[in-house]
Order: C-alpha cells, then sequence, then structure tokens
C-alpha cells in the first residue's frame, strides 16, 4: 500500500520541468475557474480543425521564387479532397525537413475554387563542398586547417557550422602560435548543384614568441638541468610540436633517471597583445624514482625493459606491471620452464634527493621460482570424431623443436590452442562441446620430458532443420543463400549466423541500403522436420569431417554425432534503397573532367553500391595524380533516397624534383685478365625532375639524370596511362642514353628511343607492343680483342626493332614470391630494311613457379629460353670469328648470362662464349635452368627475419641455338706438347657447354623485396684458352707471350636487393 | 454643378474607387498555418507544437506560457525523447494512457465541463492523448534513469518532517499527521526532487551541448 502511494507521486515532479504542467492528476477545476481561458490566448472551438476545416483541393512544394518542386518518391501526408487536418500539415512539413533537401519549410494556405490550396513553401538546402583555406602560414598545414573546421564533405550547409569550424580553426592557430591572425570565411554557394564552397581567409600574422618561461620545479634536478631539456626560452617563437618536444625531452629525461611517472607540463598564460608574446608555465614533477630487483632468473636491463611495459608507456601501474608478470613468465615457459611462477612487490621509501629534499624511491621486485625445466617433446589431439586430426592439428599454434623450426610452448599458448579447438566445434554445432588439457610430465620415464594431451568431448551436433528468409523484397532469396552457410542440413551455431548476418548485410550496404537490419530466431524443429533434413537426416558434413560408407556422416567410432535440429529463419528489414540521383565532380583545377569521371564506377540512376565508392577511389588514386580523393553522398542523413553523389579531388602538386647521390660499387670482370675480377667504385649523382598530369589527361613527363664513373645514363619518359580513354591501355615513349662499362670487353654508350603501348587484358595478364629505335657505338675495345675483329664492333650498332611481351603474373608477391608462377614470352624483329645494322629474329621465354611447403619453407624453380636468329643479308657467329665483313647481330644485342640475378657461378655476364683473348662476346641462344629452396632461419638478435637458400643454377649462353647441349664440358684446349704456349686444338673459345652451379644464399626480407648475399660455386668450370701476360702490364694481352689454359673463379659472391627470379 | 466641382468629383470618385478596383483584382489572402519555430540538430519544432502544448497548459493550468517558454520546454522534451529513443525506453501501454487521460478529465468537476473547456480551448481527444502518452514516456524515462541515484535518509524525511510539514500545518491551525503517516509522502516527494534537480542539471549541460536554432520571434505570442 505504501508503495502504490509513492508510485501515484512518480513521474510529477518532471512533468512540470517539461511540460509546464504542475500535475496532470492534480485536481484542476479550481485552476480552470481561477484563469479562465481567453479568447485571445487560445484558438477557440471555431478554430478547432474538426469544425468547418475547408477542403484541401491543391498541396504544392514551392520554392521562395515560385517554382513548383516534385514531391517525394512517398508522397505527402496531406491529402487532396479531404478537409484540412493541421496535424497533417504539420506531418507533411516534418516529412519534407528530414528529406534534408530543405533548410526551411512554412505550410501556406490559399483560397481556392471548392476549398484552399497548400503551398509548402520550402528553401532548397546547400551543402558543403570544396572547403580551401587560403593564405596560412604553417604551421599548422593546409590540411591540419581544414580538419580543424571539422566540415565533412556534403553536409549540410548551416551558417553555425561554419561559425564553430572557424572557433575551431582560431583555437588550432593559437596552439601554434598565431595568436594574431584573423580568419574569415567566404561563402561560394552554386545553387545549380546545391553546392557551398567555403573560402577560409587567413591572415597568419607573425608567429607570437614566448615571453618567459616560469618554471615549477618539483624534482631533485636543477631548474637549468631542466630547462636545458625543454630547450624553448624567451623569444622563441611558438608550435605546438617545439613545445611537445620540449616536453617529451625533459619526461624522457626523468624516464632515464628512473623516474617512470614523470610529468612535464606547459599552461600557456595570457596573450599579450601588444607585444605578441605569450608566457609559458613549466610544471614538472618526478614522481617516485622506480627501481626494478629481479630475485630467481637473470634478465639484462634491455629485456627487463621490453618485458615490463612500464618503459615504453612511461608509468608506472598495476595493469603494467601485471603484463611484465605474463610476459616474464611466458618468456620462461618458452624457454621450458613451464613450471615458473612469477609474482611481483612494491615498496616505497623515502629517499635524499640531490638538493637536500626527500624524495621516494619505489622498488618493484620481480620474484620468481623457475621450477624445473622441460622439453616439449609432442602433443597429441584425442577423443576428436568429427574433424580428423589434420585438421585439428592446423589449429595448433604450439611447436614441438624440429630443425630450423624453434619451439613454441607456454601455458598461455596451450590455454589459447584448447580455446581455438573448442571454438571450432562451437562454431560447427557442438554446443556442448569441451576440450581439456593434460599436461605429462617426465613423459615416459625421461626427466625434463613434457608432452601434451589436448583432449575432445564433441558432444551432439545441432543442425538447421530449415532455413527461412523474411522481409527480401529487392534482392532475390537465391542471391542471398549464394552467401549464407545456415542451410537446411548443415551445423548450426551463434558464429555461423553471425556469419550468415554479416555476408547479407554486406550485401545489403553494398546494394545501396545502409539502413538493412538483421534478426535471427532459431526453433527446435518438430519431428517432420527432422525427416525432411537431407539423408533422412543427416548434416551435409564439411569437408573435413568424417563421413560413413553409405555416404551418411558418420563418427569414426561409427556412431552418429547428429543431435537436436533448429527451424532458422533470418527476418531482414531491408530498409530504402539509395540511389544516385546525379555525380557531381569538384576540386579538380588542371585534371580534364572526363579522366575523373572515367574513374567514377559509381552510376548514375544506380544503386548507390560501397564497393563502386571503393572502386572509383582506387582507380582515381591509381591515376597518381590526386593527393586526396572523397566521395561522398550529398544529404547523407535526409530520408530522400535519391542522392546527389560528390567526387572532390585534390590534386598532387604538379612537379616533382629529387636529387640526391650515394657512392656505387660494383664488381665487374677483369679488363685486363678474363679470369679475374675487379671491384670499381665511383660516386654517383642523381637528379630527376617530373611533370605530373602533363596535359590534364593523368599523364606525365619525366627526365631522370644518374651519373657516375661506372655508368652515365639520361632518360626522358612520357607515360599515359589511359590510353584512348581505356584503363587498361598505358602508352610510354622513351628516350635514353647511357653510357656503361658493364661488360668488360668494350665500352657502350647507348642511345635508344622507344615506344610502348601495355594492354592489361586481364587482372593477370599483359600484354605489350613497342617499337625500339637503339644506336650503340663501341668503344674502349679491349686490347684482347683480335685486331681483325676491331672494326666489326667499333661500326656503331643500330637496332631499329618491332616486339611484342606477353607476360603472365600469378605470383602473390612480385617482390618475393612463395605462391604462384610467372611467365612471360618476347618476341622481336630487327631487319636492315627499317634500319636495323642486321636482321634478326629475338624469342625470350621465361616460366618461374613458387611453391610453399609448410612452416615457411618454400621451393621455387625458373627456366629462361632466350634465341637469336639472324636471317637474309646477316650471318650466326662464328669461332673463329669471320675476318671479312659481314652482318652479325651486334655485341650488345646478343644474350649474355652471369650474375646475382642469372648463373650465380659467373661474374656478371661472364658466361658463355668468348673471343680469342677470354674475354665473354655474348651467344645467340640463352638456357637457364635455377632451383631454389628457401627456409626460415631463427637467429639472436636478428629472429625470423633472415632466411636461407640452398640454390641450382643450370645453363648458358651458346654461341647459336643450334650448338646448345647438355654436355657438362666442352672440348679442352690442347696445346703443343713442344710448344706450351701455343694452342693447337680446340683453341676457339666457343665454350658451349652445360654448366651446373650449387650455392647458398641468405636472404633478409625488406618490403620491397629480400636483401640477397648469395655465394655460387660452379661445379664444371671448364678450360679456355688466354692470352700469357705478366701481371700488370696490359700492353701484352694480344697474345705475343703466347696462351694458356686458364678457368674461372671457383667461387662467386653476390649482393643484391630483390629476388633472383 | 461647376466643370471643377463635377471634375473634383469624378478624381474623388476615381481616387476612392481606385483601392476598391485594385483589391478586387488583386489574388486571395495568404495565410501562413504552420511553419518551423526552432531547428534542433537535424530535426524541427513546429509552431503547431508551440499551439498545442499552449493548448494543453491552457487546459490542464488553466493558463498559458508564452510561446519562448514554451519552446523551451519543447526543446527540453527533444532531449529527452532523444535520449529514451536512443535508449530504446518503452512506450506507455494503452491502458496507462488512457488511465492518464482519464485522471486529466476527473481533474475537472464533471465531464460536461471537460468537453466544454476542451470545446474551447480547441483540443481534440487525439491531441489530449497524445500529449498524456508523451508526458508518461518522458516522466517514465527521467524517473527511470535519475531515481536510482536519488538517495533519500531517514534523517532526511524527519528533517522534512520537522521543518517543513509540522511548521506548515501550525500554520493553518490544523494537527500535523504522524511522521509514520506521511513517511511514505515525505520519502517520495524527496526523491522527486531529487530526481527534478539531476533532471534539471541534465537538461542545462545537454542545452549547452545541442545546436538549436530558433526562428520564433521574441516576446509573447
Amino acid at each position: 500500500m505504501k508503495a502504490s502511494r509513492g508510485n501515484g507521486l512518480r513521474g510529477i515532479a518532471v512533468l512540470a520541468l517539461l511540460l509546464g504542467v504542475a500535475c496532470a492528476s492534480a485536481p484542476s477545476q479550481t485552476v480552470a475557474a481561477a484563469h479562465p481561458a481567453t479568447q485571445a490566448d487560445v484558438p477557440t472551438a471555431q478554430n478547432s480543425p474538426q469544425n468547418h476545416a475547408p477542403t484541401v483541393v491543391a498541396v504544392r512544394i514551392v520554392n521562395e521564387s515560385g517554382k513548383v518542386l516534385p514531391e517525394p518518391p512517398g508522397g505527402l501526408p496531406l491529402q487532396v479532397d479531404k478537409p484540412l487536418d493541421r496535424a497533417q500539415v504539420a506531418e507533411t512539413l516534418r516529412l519534407l525537413f528530414r528529406t534534408g533537401d530543405y533548410a526551411d519549410v512554412r505550410a501556406v494556405e490559399s483560397p481556392a475554387d471548392g476549398g484552399v490550396r497548400i503551398d509548402c513553401v520550402v528553401r532548397e538546402q546547400l551543402f558543403f563542398n570544396r572547403v580551401v583555406v587560403q593564405g596560412l602560414t604553417s604551421p599548422p598545414s593546409d590540411a591540419s586547417a581544414v580538419a580543424a573546421l571539422q566540415i565533412s564533405l556534403g553536409q549540410p550547409y548551416r551558417k553555425d557550422v561554419v561559425d564553430e569550424g572557424l572557433d575551431r580553426l582560431r583555437d588550432a592557430l593559437h596552439d601554434e602560435g598565431l595568436y594574431a591572425s584573423q580568419v574569415s570565411a567566404e561563402m561560394i554557394p552554386h545553387q545549380d548543384t546545391r553546392q557551398m564552397d567555403l573560402i577560409i581567409h587567413v591572415i597568419s600574422g607573425p608567429r607570437s614568441r614566448v615571453s618567459e618561461v616560469r618554471l615549477k620545479n618539483g624534482t631533485e634536478y636543477a631548474d637549468a638541468d631542466i630547462l636545458r631539456g625543454f630547450r624553448i626560452k624567451a623569444k622563441t617563437t611558438i608550435t605546438s610540436a617545439r613545445i611537445q618536444r620540449g616536453t617529451e625531452r625533459i619526461r624522457k629525461f626523468l624516464v632515464k633517471k628512473g623516474h617512470l611517472n614523470a610529468r612535464a607540463v606547459v599552461r600557456r598564460g595570457e596573450y599579450d597583445a601588444a607585444k605578441n608574446t605569450v608566457p609559458l608555465e613549466l610544471d614538472v614533477t618526478e614522481g617516485p624514482r622506480v627501481k626494478f630487483v629481479v630475485t630467481g632468473a637473470k634478465f639484462s636491463g634491455g629485456e627487463m625493459k621490453r618485458l615490463v611495459p612500464v618503459y615504453q608507456e612511461g608509468a608506472v601501474d598495476a595493469d603494467l606491471l601485471e603484463e611484465g608478470k605474463r610476459n616474464i613468465r611466458e618468456r620462461l615457459e618458452r624457454e621450458g620452464y613451464f613450471d615458473a611462477s612469477v609474482d611481483y612487490t612494491t615498496i616505497t621509501h623515502e629517499t635524499e634527493q640531490k638538493r637536500g629534499a626527500k624524495g621516494a624511491e619505489e622498488v618493484i621486485t620481480y620474484k620468481i621460482e623457475r621450477g624445473d625445466r622441460h622439453r616439449l617433446i609432442g602433443f597429441e589431439i584425442s577423443g576428436n570424431r568429427y574433424f580428423n586430426t589434420e585438421v585439428l592439428r592446423n589449429r595448433v599454434q604450439v611447436v614441438v623443436k624440429a630443425f630450423g623450426v624453434r619451439e613454441r610452448f607456454s601455458r598461455r599458448l596451450v590455454e589459447a590452442d584448447r580455446d581455438a579447438l573448442q571454438n571450432l566445434y562451437l562454431a560447427n554445432g557442438f554446443q556442448q562441446a569441451k576440450v581439456d588439457t593434460q599436461f605429462l610430465d617426465n613423459y615416459r620415464g625421461k626427466e625434463g620430458d613434457l608432452f601434451v594431451k589436448f583432449v575432445v568431448d564433441e558432444g551432439k551436433q545441432t543442425r538447421v532443420a530449415s532455413l527461412k528468409l523474411e522481409g527480401v523484397h529487392t534482392l532475390t532469396e537465391d542471391y542471398l543463400l549464394g552467401v549464407t552457410g545456415s542451410t537446411a542440413g548443415q551445423p548450426y551455431s551463434e558464429f555461423l549466423v553471425a556469419t550468415d548476418r554479416d555476408n547479407i548485410l554486406a550485401i545489403y550496404y553494398n546494394e545501396g541500403f545502409p539502413d538493412a537490419r538483421f534478426t535471427a530466431t532459431a526453433e527446435p524443429a518438430h519431428a517432420e522436420a527432422q525427416a525432411a533434413t537431407p539423408e533422412n537426416g543427416g548434416a551435409t558434413p564439411g569437408a573435413n569431417a568424417a563421413v560413413g560408407k553409405n555416404g551418411k556422416p558418420k563418427n569414426g567410432d561409427g556412431s552418429d554425432f547428429r543431435g537436436d535440429l533448429v527451424q532458422l529463419t533470418y527476418h531482414i528489414d531491408e530498409g530504402r534503397q539509395r540511389r544516385v540521383r546525379n555525380i557531381l565532380i569538384a576540386g579538380y583545377e588542371h585534371t580534364r573532367p572526363g579522366v575523373i569521371r572515367r574513374g567514377i564506377s559509381v552510376k548514375k540512376d544506380a544503386p548507390l553500391r560501397e564497393g563502386d565508392v571503393v572502386d572509383s577511389q582506387r582507380k582515381l588514386y591509381n591515376l597518381g595524380i590526386f593527393n586526396r580523393v572523397t566521395i561522398e553522398p550529398q544529404n547523407p542523413t535526409g530520408t530522400d533516397t535519391n542522392k546527389d553523389v560528390v567526387v572532390l579531388v585534390e590534386e598532387a602538386k604538379r612537379y616533382t624534383i629529387a636529387y640526391g647521390g650515394g657512392f656505387e660499387v660494383q664488381r665487374l670482370a677483369s679488363s685486363n685478365d678474363p679470369t679475374t675480377s675487379e671491384v670499381q667504385a665511383a660516386v654517383r649523382g642523381i637528379f630527376e625532375i617530373s611533370k605530373l598530369n602533363l596535359t590534364g589527361r593523368a599523364d606525365s613527363l619525366s627526365l631522370k639524370l644518374r651519373a657516375s664513373s661506372i655508368e652515365d645514363r639520361a632518360l626522358l619518359v612520357y607515360s599515359d596511362p589511359n590510353t584512348f580513354a581505356k584503363p587498361q591501355f598505358t602508352f610510354q615513349a622513351t628516350a635514353y642514353t647511357e653510357k656503361t662499362q658493364d661488360i668488360n670487353t668494350f665500352t657502350q654508350t647507348r642511345y635508344e628511343g622507344s615506344v610502348q603501348l601495355t594492354d592489361q587484358v586481364t587482372r593477370l595478364t599483359t600484354l605489350a607492343y613497342r617499337y625500339t629505335f637503339r644506336k650503340v657505338l663501341v668503344s674502349n675495345l679491349n686490347s684482347t680483342v683480335s685486331p681483325e675483329e676491331i672494326p666489326l664492333f667499333e661500326q656503331p650498332t643500330l637496332v631499329s626493332q618491332f616486339g611484342v611481351t606477353w607476360a603472365r603474373d600469378r605470383r602473390d608477391n612480385p617482390a618475393d614470391a612463395t605462391k604462384g608462377s610467372f611467365n612471360s614470352a618476347d618476341f622481336g624483329i630487327a631487319d636492315t630494311g627499317i634500319g636495323s645494322s642486321a636482321s634478326f629474329l629475338r624469342f625470350f621465354f621465361q616460366n618461374s613457379t613458387y611453391h610453399p611447403i609448410a612452416r615457411k619453407f618454400s621451393f621455387a624453380r625458373a627456366v629462361r629460353i632466350g634465341i637469336l636468329e639472324p636471317y637474309r643479308d646477316s650471318v650466326s657467329l662464328t669461332f673463329p670469328a669471320q675476318t671479312t665483313p659481314v652482318r652479325v647481330i651486334p655485341l650488345p644485342e646478343r644474350f649474355f648470362a652471369g650474375g646475382g640475378t642469372s648463373l650465380r657461378g659467373f661474374a656478371l655476364n661472364q658466361a658463355g662464349p668468348r673471343d680469342s683473348a677470354g674475354f665473354p662476346i655474348g651467344g645467340q641462344a640463352l638456357l637457364e635452368f635455377h632451383q631454389e629452396l628457401r627456409f626460415p632461419m631463427r637467429l639472436p638478435f636478428i629472429g625470423t627475419a633472415l632466411g636461407g637458400a640452398l640454390f641450382y643454377d643450370g645453363g648458358n649462353v651458346y654461341s647459336r641455338v643450334s650448338r646448345v647441349t647438355f654436355r657438362s664440358s666442352p672440348p679442352k684446349p690442347i696445346f703443343d706438347p713442344a710448344n706450351p704456349k701455343s694452342c693447337l686444338f680446340n683453341c676457339t673459345n666457343e665454350l658451349n657447354y652445360f654448366s651446373h652451379t650449387v650455392g647458398i644464399g641468405f636472404r633478409y626480407s625488406t618490403p620491397v623485396g629480400p636483401i640477397r648475399i648469395d655465394l655460387g660455386f660452379p661445379i664444371n668450370r671448364p678450360q679456355f684458352v688466354a692470352p700469357i701476360c705478366p701481371n700488370g702490364d696490359p700492353s701484352c694481352l694480344d697474345g705475343q707471350n703466347g696462351f694458356k689454359a686458364t678457368r674461372l673463379p671457383g667461387f662467386q659472391i653476390f649482393f643484391n636487393l630483390g629476388s633472383t627470379f | 454643378m461647376s466643370r471643377a466641382h463635377t471634375f473634383g468629383v469624378v478624381i474623388a470618385v476615381f481616387v476612392l474607387g481606385l483601392p476598391a478596383y485594385v483589391n478586387s483584382g488583386s489574388p486571395p489572402a495568404q495565410e501562413v498555418i504552420d511553419r518551423i519555430a526552432a531547428r534542433v540538430e537535424n530535426d524541427i519544432i513546429l509552431l503547431s507544437d508551440i499551439r498545442a502544448l499552449g493548448r494543453y497548459q491552457q487546459l490542464v493550468e488553466g493558463k498559458a506560457e508564452n510561446d519562448q517558454q514554451i519552446l523551451d520546454r519543447l526543446i527540453d522534451q527533444w532531449i529527452v525523447r532523444n535520449e529514451a529513443d536512443t535508449a530504446q525506453f518503452p512506450h506507455p501501454s494503452d491502458a496507462d494512457i488512457a488511465a492518464g487521460v482519464e485522471r486529466v478529465q476527473k481533474s475537472f468537476t464533471s465531464a460536461g465541463e471537460f468537453a466544454t473547456r476542451k470545446q474551447q480551448i480547441g483540443l481534440t481527444d487525439a491531441e489530449i492523448k497524445t500529449m498524456v502518452a508523451a508526458q508518461l514516456y518522458l516522466g517514465n524515462y527521467l524517473d527511470s534513469r535519475f531515481r536510482p541515484s536519488a538517495k533519500v535518509e531517514s534523517k532526511d524525511v524527519q528533517e522534512f518532517y520537522e521543518k517543513a510539514v509540522v511548521p506548515r500545518a501550525q500554520e493553518r491551525g490544523q494537527t500535523a499527521p504522524s511522521l509514520d503517516t506521511a513517511r511514505d509522502y515525505i520519502h517520495e516527494a524527496l526523491i522527486q526532487r531529487s530526481i527534478n534537480e539531476q533532471a534539471d542539471r541534465w537538461l542545462d549541460e545537454s542545452r549547452g551541448r545541442l545546436r538549436v536554432e530558433k526562428f520564433l520571434e521574441a516576446g509573447p505570442k
């Protein structure tokens, strides 16, 4: 009774607050008498809508200039030919406002024949478009200033939003010391697109300076020490970054001294406008000095800092100390101290400080009892019947020590594995599934050996008897069922339902239904449903589930795991579909709008799909000419489902200049001894200038210069990534000159011009068509080239060549592939008829495949085949070389092999035929085979970043395709026994044989590919003929001292960035 | 009649008749029957909302506040409704609403009196029902939100009894009810006071965070 009396009073007080009505339940007859209504105050009964309401004969939406606008798609609540209802009028105004299309609405009644006409007079809403900040002196940057405004693209324009944004911008400017700045906003409306550009004019003024730094020193250190760290003094200009750096330096200084709770805070004083200065108050507190003591185990100071995260966080609290405790225990467990116990205590006591004051010291002691060391020798999973053991083992993170693999084991890991296994069962409908762990210590009597058992109790599987979709109107049920896993006969679990929900909602969101909702209900199925399921009640087994001989699901022991059935219903509330009314493009200055339009996947009158928006952004960013691409619907919160979509781009700076320098080292074959190599070093300079978006078509022109004493290069490139207005075509024109010494027989100067059209046929396949004109001048011919050959080589080489390349790339990571394949084929034709100095066909093919093996092991292999075939007026190479003038394939156009990305038993370009002086001259055929087994490594300090590789390279460069052979060695040169310096037979150095190289490599992973060190050991080094020459006498290389048989070095080392193939 | 006099009469007739002529050709008079009184975040409060609450105040209290005051109350209502909707607070049942309407009706001397007042003021049954439903929804929400933190001790009840109830009874020459009799009422009244204070503070804070644009002219309607 008491309670009811109390309840009777409930809510009375708040009514007065909200309604201005003291108490609805209080008798008010006296009140009514005391305050009689007056005709002036309230509408009379005659005004009541129920009495004498005129008939509405027309309802219109008109703008302020009288133009009649279309009604919203769902119509208006206010109806024609019915009495005027004020409630409907109000509802109509609300509905119109909520569309978001109108900033103001009012209902105007006009007499009309037979009743009244109601005009909803609207003021159309404008929406924020481009926001530009002008005149700002950085910092803050323009982007930061725009961000401070907090105005979003497509947001409804309101003056107060601008004012609030300006206030925030002023605050941001003050933070950066721009106290004297002035900010104003200029609005530029575009009535046709209902957009409002906002130009923020900033007069930055001089940056304020510090008038003084008032230090409140709560530390034991001298003021001078603190202020030295702060590095801000009177007259220093103020920026937030400078102040933050200053306080951070002080904090780090104190943390380094052991005060982990140290704080340095700056408070700004009153701004003095006359002097444009601000005083700073620096408040520094040190907190207690923290000291760590570890008992029972040894850890280095650095390791303790990694394990106990108080140093990283710069604070000491119970959570961080607990985390440290867990980390230490896990670290010990990983070392095999599985019984380790860790605890900590903190004691704070007073200490004497440097300046005589009393301070505090907090001693944190981690007490460790390691216990006996164990070794995980294995683990076992038992009791599983539905999933086979291999499936479950793949879910387990615990790793038993093996070759190249370090043990991974801790209590936390075992618990995580147990949970993972249990969750797998739960997700597959085994709602009572349990997984227990058992630790068998001193396993099989061997002290320290530990064996872990995961014991699975599966229970019965709950399955779906039927699935019903409700509320699907716009999309088809079949479409949704395509992404639904919980269909009849399948396991039932909350996890699977959640997955279905995510998949279904993702489809709806992507089809322009941002308000789509999903709920699911599951009810026990009746007996008939049981009978109606596939296989008369059998679940369709998962791919990894065990299946009985009759196709019905069975456990390993033959028992049936089928349990309850549920009837599942997915209730979908689609909401309304957003569609694209118009696409508005803004923000471009140099770019042609067509280029932007072609990059937009969002289509007019189509649903506003999230996937299209993301795809548009990706395509526009890929043009490489925009810093930012924002795509938003205008009027995002309005109920109007037809949206104008705004694409706002921010063009990147068009000119890019880069310059740099470096030190270049190349290991080249020796210029005076064909069997040795020499290191050449040079200072390198680089200069690059590019102009992006050259003609507004996202094209670019760039000039790259590189100069050193080993190599000079100038490259002018024009690139148009959207040739023919098709994104799959890229046109590139290149002018190029290069002077290089990487072939030690000669120095080549190359002038080249090429045009290439690349067609990205599919995501994986590329076709490139090109024409190349190349002029190569050979100079500094090695004196070992026989005098008869010199005129041939010194003739300028002209190559005029058409070519086509096909490539198909299925690698997972082109920089360092572990899976997939790469194929390419290149065909070219050079003809004297089109200006070439020789006529020949060129063919090159490469096939690489990559095969992952368990635990980061992988195997990679590649084959490269190259063929050059002279025709018409050109002839193949002969050994010895012909002395009469003939057209041969020019030296620089021939195939060369050897080096870090080729045959690793040879130095750069050192494989294949050689001239009479023993120097490589390239060949007309190339055959390379590569095999590489890549494996993980674990080393101290480096961890797993370093990998290893065992490799085999086979093949060679051959004088011509008909000379390709798998013979392991060429015929040995035979010298005259009477004159050992005279070669009698096999002296041509044609060296057609198949080389074999084995080696070992080390790989250090980087984002741009591995850094490689490869050590190659050629197995079958052939003998070849070289002139006898005393050391250091280059003039004798023509053979005047006779010839000798020699071999290339038996070991090569390469340093490279990027994968071999 | 002189020519001059006749001319003067003609001019007078023309001048005086002109407005009538102009009036006869002008478009029919237009009347704004509803418009936006305030914009609260992305929502609006209409002039008709102000009028409706004013009429309800007139019915229950016998007088209505001015438009500005009513608008402020509607803004407060918006804040509470927005919070309650976000929290998916349950709406009052039809029975609760009917009971609330009945309470309003019973506050009048007779059903006839109630009907007459309604008609005089221009309130429909539907409008009253809507108002009562809003009262219950908003009131219940505030009650549920702030009641848990409204703590009233026994000594507060006793103090209120001694300092307010007893002196007032004495002033009126009446015998004050015993503390035990009045305890529950005093306890609830103190809780209501606490809820009121908390709600007031919360609304003050919320108003400060709200983006409100008022389009209502200042001063009484």
